[in-house]
């Protein structure tokens, strides 16, 4: 077997990591609310999640090689760049999720690939206006639409049943938000395997093993391979983040839980319709936000120190991959061949079993996922209403 | 600068989410609201058709959004 298949068959093995890394990372996105209300038990909630997401990567595959693109110079990106981007960019989803921060992956991926492309060709390889336009603007416009437009939807949803009792409003409510969190796990699946398929791609096309050019197809094996990775890791349920989105930032109760998660399902959508790309998580959490807004009509009814943690997350999350995947290819450039491969593989491997140990001192489960302390209950709004 | 931010993207997006979201939740609710008359009136012996027929009004318009961002989501939008 020659080492660039063996390079291909890591980068591929790598890639379904990340897409495992993916789905658990971003669980909370669909489910954080539907769990926090006890719309669905949680293991059912995560299972749920991840048969939606699976359905979600084989409805459409318009963006399956769009990864990166007009952000590094696509003819420089190598297999080799690839994996050192994937490395930084699990790398951050991992100690993202033991803190228990909601992050986007799609910008780790980016500053993973960005990391990667400045140790191996300089900073000229990276495109500036393709990184303030494609990741920089919209992550700070996602939480701000999705906050004003779950506001109103809160609101709105309060409003409208304000004459009807809160036993039979939360118990209808309940089964709405099983609907829409459900519309929000298929629309994940749709958009966040795409990710997943077009790493692989470019790498079989980079080794030679697919013919590129405008009309390529993604191979039936990677749609299968990367669904499924991305159903088992939402499966798993990253409960750590799921507690965080769903009972430290606001109080949900069910009417508010589905204005959130409707209010996302139409960000998420009309932004793809419309080509602007926003970060799923940073929507969810902009959503959550603008829901407790919206219900207590208070600013107080946010945890803002929560919410300002996340932030700080999201504004290091492109240099914080960047700088993993930089070190991972400086250490693959200086070992050199298949070996530095390698080793930088067996590191980051077990790097990631260090995380998981550490976060398994203090675990959190499917039945702890709703106990936070009665402090934090309070910053968050509980027993405001 | 106004070529690095799409404006007007981000309008579109803002106005279709806005419009798409709070007619969704306001239908669920004309479908909750609908759904808690009906019993009542039931549970007082008056005729709560009316009321069935609000609940079936908002649960139709949820099902048609709900196609529409199904229709999104594969990109079969016109």
């Amino acid at each position: 077997m020659d080492s660039s298949l063996i390079l291909i068959a890591i980068v591929v093995a790598v890639a379904l990591a990340f897409d495992f890394t993916n789905g658990f990372h971003d669980t909370a996105n669909a489910m954080a609310t539907t769990v926090a209300t006890g719309a669905m038990p949680p293991r059912v909630a995560v299972i749920v999640a991840g048969a939606l997401n699976f359905v979600g990567a084989f409805l459409s595959l318009k963006v399956a090689a769009t990864i990166a693109s007009g952000i590094v110079s696509d003819n420089l990106v190598t297999p080799a760049i690839v994996f050192a981007g994937l490395v930084g960019a699990i790398g951050w989803n991992l100690i993202t999720w033991y803190f228990g921060l909601p992050s986007s992956s799609s910008h780790a991926l980016i500053g993973g690939v960005i990391g990667a492309t400045v140790v191996a060709v300089g900073l000229g390889g990276v495109n500036g206006s393709g990184v303030l336009s494609k990741v920089l603007v919209p992550a700070v416009f996602s939480p701000l639409v999705a906050c004003a437009v779950a506001a109103s939807g809160s609101y709105l949803a309060y409003r409208t049943v304000r004459r009807v009792s809160d036993e039979q409003a939360s118990r209808d409510y309940r089964w709405g938000q099983i609907g829409s969190a459900s519309l929000v796990a298929l629309a994940h699946g749709t958009n966040d395997a795409q990710k997943t398929m077009g790493v692989i791609t470019l790498a079989l096309i980079g080794g030679g093993y697919l013919s590129g050019g405008n009309n390529f197809q993604v191979p039936l094996w990677v749609i299968i391979c990367a669904a499924s990775a991305i159903a088992l890791g939402t499966a798993v349920g990253g409960w750590r983040i799921i507690r965080t989105m769903g009972n430290r930032i606001t109080d949900i109760a069910p009417p508010q839980g589905f204005g959130a998660e409707t209010t996302c399902a139409a960000v998420i959508l009309s932004s793809a319709a419309v080509g602007f790309p926003l970060s799923t998580t940073q929507v969810v959490a902009g959503g959550v936000v603008g829901s407790g807004l919206g219900r207590f009509k208070s600013l107080s009814s946010v945890n803002w120190g929560v919410f300002g943690t996340m932030v700080i997350a999201w504004l290091l999350t492109l240099p914080g991959a960047a700088l993993i995947a930089g070190i991972a290819g400086l250490a693959m450039v200086a070992l050199g061949g298949a070996g530095g491969v390698t080793i930088v593989l067996i590191v980051a491997v077990a790097g990631s079993i260090g995380i998981w140990l550490a976060a398994q001192r203090d675990p959190v489960t499917p039945d702890n996922v709703n106990d936070v302390s009665a402090e934090e209950a309070a910053l968050a709004g509980a027993g405001s209403v | 600068m106004s070529s690095l931010i799409d404006v007007q993207g981000l309008l579109l997006v803002l106005l279709v989410s806005f419009v798409g979201a709070n007619a969704m939740v306001g239908a669920f609710g004309l479908f909750v609201v609908g759904v808690s008359r009906f019993e009542e009136t039931r549970s007082m012996d008056k005729n709560g058709t009316p009321y069935a027929a609000l609940a079936a009004l908002g649960l139709l318009i949820c099902l048609a959004l709900l196609i529409v961002g199904f229709l999104a989501m594969i990109g079969k939008l016109p």
